[in-house]
């Protein structure tokens, strides 16, 4: 188990590492600098007025006058900055100056709250209690429905949900929540096109919104899984025996299909958390999806690249923890 | 891994939902064939008095919709309905030229990695980890805001910016298809056979391979159709412009993203910009999902032989 560990873990590593050269690469070859970009034209007038020394100062202080493989280590492991000091780099969790929002850093904007506020109201905060609450639904409400929809399948309640979910899981996300504000926000005037999310009742739309694709599909799999289990002969020798179907269901078919229901559960947190980057530019919801699109157009390097860590963090660490429960689940997983 | 629940097809698809998708397809194709000449107006002319007309059927409390602006008109008096219209025939272009474009990349990147030599393979398999351990739509941003202000970005008034931001970031989903697909005929006895009769690799990829995984590629291509789309309509709806021009030449100024990125902002008072091409996006979005799920039952040879139930 230790080996395997080790193993993923290193690779994990070089996953990491290898994304951050990848999107360091990419986003340094967008032409233009963070204060002079085609795409911010306030931006760029402002400069005008700024002299080529402050400009000289400003390049020195986030280490953009350095060559391009030096700025590249310099955010992953540190370096020796103008002062002296050796100041680490994402390796030891620091994720850079932004250069969007002078003076702060990275992970100070994405993970520090607002004075006088908990934990739940910084960015990652905000995305944090959007997508648990989303994953929340998903799961509550797709494993009964699934069930259920196995249980009675094709009667007219497994036809009718199917008919509604498949249509519901064929509309892209980033349609639905255009759908849901134009309809909410702008033409029933329930909710503020830009609310300021203290009211739980800004919360339903995105959160609802957010969940309906995989709770479509997890419905999909649930059910697919139990007919799955239904099918296998076991049952049959349970029926023969003579338990209910009740019985049979409670006792042999839930317990089977719930392994492999389970292992779909991760997936689809993954899934949100990607889906939460459209959903949080659509409603302009203050978490790190939408710190995400404020920082490209302005090429805010860390922050991109600090954003895209997290993110790939979040993915392979998953995984990991996917497999690792596989393993302890599934005997037929471990080495022999 | 676990054992593979295989996703039945939930409903058999209606026939007439089929016929319905097939039609809307079909209207479309016609509207971007003929776009000067349904559209009632210029697309891009303007007209002075005529700024951010309800629909025709529509009263708001300043203005009243006329019938002529059967749609209404946005901020600069352009026609609404025409720059739906020609909306059609950007999308389709763009569908046109972005869609090979992925799927040769993802075909032989996927190809090569099922029957190259064991570097080629873990050369892959490391690249789709890197890959998908970062959502696509963040390389295709990056990919836009490199080519957009480039000589090359500028072709077909900024659309091969947009192809290849798609390209670049969609042949992965299909290279990982194809990939795995090809493991499991290599393991086929027909295979061995043709192998050991002294089949050249490319004999095998022509003559096995590529018949077996096409019902793959077609169904991958329906599926992702309405994506290109909807890639230019995020980037139209959060601001981003494929091309940063004013002089008219962009296609955005003709597409359903670029009439969603003139709708964003004037959602309170003139939410029917934004409503049109949402609409339009729908409907094509649902009828190419249902076809797909349509040709993949069809043509998958698996999905008969193991039917759950």
């Amino acid at each position: 188990m230790l080996s395997f560990f080790l193993q993923r873990i290193s690779r994990i590593v070089l996953i990491l590492a290898s994304v951050e050269l990848v999107v360091f690469l990419l986003v340094h070859a967008i032409p233009g600098s963070p204060w002079d970009t085609p795409s911010n034209q306030l931006k760029a007038m402002r400069s005008v007025f700024v002299d080529d020394k402050t400009m000289e100062r400003r390049f020195k202080y986030f280490g953009l006058d350095l060559p391009l493989w030096r700025q590249f280590t310099r955010y992953l492991i540190g370096d020796v900055h103008e002062d002296g000091d050796f100041v680490c780099g994402v390796a030891c969790g620091n994720l850079g100056p932004s250069t969007r929002q002078a003076g702060r850093s990275v992970q100070d904007i994405l993970f520090r709250p607002p004075k006088g506020h908990g934990v739940w109201d910084s960015r990652v905060g905000y995305t944090f209690r959007l997508v648990s609450l989303s994953f929340a639904i998903v799961a509550l409400l797709g494993i009964p429905l699934g069930v259920a929809s196995a249980y009675w399948a094709r009667s007219r309640f497994d036809q009718t949900l199917s008919t509604v979910l498949t249509t519901v899981a064929s509309v892209p996300i980033f349609i639905l929540g255009l759908l849901g504000i134009l309809i909410f926000a702008s033409g029933l005037k329930w909710i503020n096109v830009l609310p300021d999310w203290t009211e739980p009742k800004y919360w339903i739309l995105p959160t609802i919104l957010l969940s309906a694709i995989p709770l479509a599909n997890l419905v999909r799999i649930a059910r697919a899984a139990m007919l799955n289990a239904m099918s296998g002969d076991y049952i049959r020798t349970a029926r023969a025996k003579g338990l209910t179907r009740a019985k049979t269901m409670w006792g042999h078919i839930l317990p089977n299909a719930l392994i492999s229901i389970l292992t779909y559960l991760l997936p689809i947190f993954v899934e949100l958390l990607a889906a939460s980057f459209i959903i949080e530019a659509i409603f302009a919801f203050p978490g790190f999806g939408r710190e995400y699109w404020d920082s490209i157009t302005d090429l805010d390097y860390a922050m991109i690249m600090g954003i895209t860590f997290l993110y790939a963090c979040g993915i392979t660490f998953a995984n990991l923890f996917l497999e690792t429960t596989y393993r302890l689940i599934d005997p037929r997983m471990r080495p022999q | 891994m676990t054992e593979d629940i295989q996703l039945d097809t939930f409903t058999k698809h209606s026939r007439r939902g089929v016929w319905l998708s097939a039609f809307v397809v079909l209207l479309m194709t016609l509207a971007a064939l003929f776009a000067p000449i349904v559209s009632p107006y210029d697309p891009k002319e303007m007209r002075i008095g005529l700024s951010s007309y309800p629909p025709a059927w529509y009263d708001t409390p300043t203005k009243d919709g006329k019938p002529e602006y059967l749609l209404g008109t946005d901020l600069y008096g352009r026609d609404i309905l025409s720059r739906a219209v020609h909306g059609a025939r950007s999308a389709m272009f763009l569908v046109l030229i972005a869609i090979p474009l992925a799927v040769v990349i993802g075909v032989v990147v996927g190809i090569a990695a099922g029957m190259g030599s064991k570097t080629v393979e873990t050369i892959f398999l490391r690249l789709t980890d890197v890959v998908s351990a970062v959502p696509s739509f963040m390389f295709a941003v990056i990919i836009v805001l490199i080519f957009r202000v480039t000589p090359t970005g500028r072709v077909f008034g900024g659309l091969i910016t947009l192809t290849l931001a798609f390209a670049l970031a969609g042949w992965v989903s299909l290279a990982r298809l194809i990939y795995t697909a090809v493991l499991q005929v290599k393991r086929l006895e027909f295979m061995e056979a043709s192998r050991s009769l002294g089949a050249s690799t490319w004999h095998q990829i022509f003559k096995h391979i590529l018949p077996h995984v096409s019902h793959l590629i077609v169904v991958w291509i329906v599926n992702n159709i309405p994506a290109v789309i909807l890639l230019e309509a995020l980037f139209g709806y959060i601001g981003i412009q494929i091309l940063q021009v004013t002089d008219g030449s962009s296609f955005q100024d003709l597409s359903w993203g670029g009439l969603i990125f003139s709708g964003r902002t004037q959602l309170n008072w003139n939410p029917f910009i934004l409503l049109v091409p949402t609409v339009c996006i729908l409907v094509v979005s649902m009828s190419f999902a249902t076809l797909g799920e349509y040709l993949n039952e069809k043509l998958n040879p698996q999905l008969k032989q193991n039917q759950i139930v």
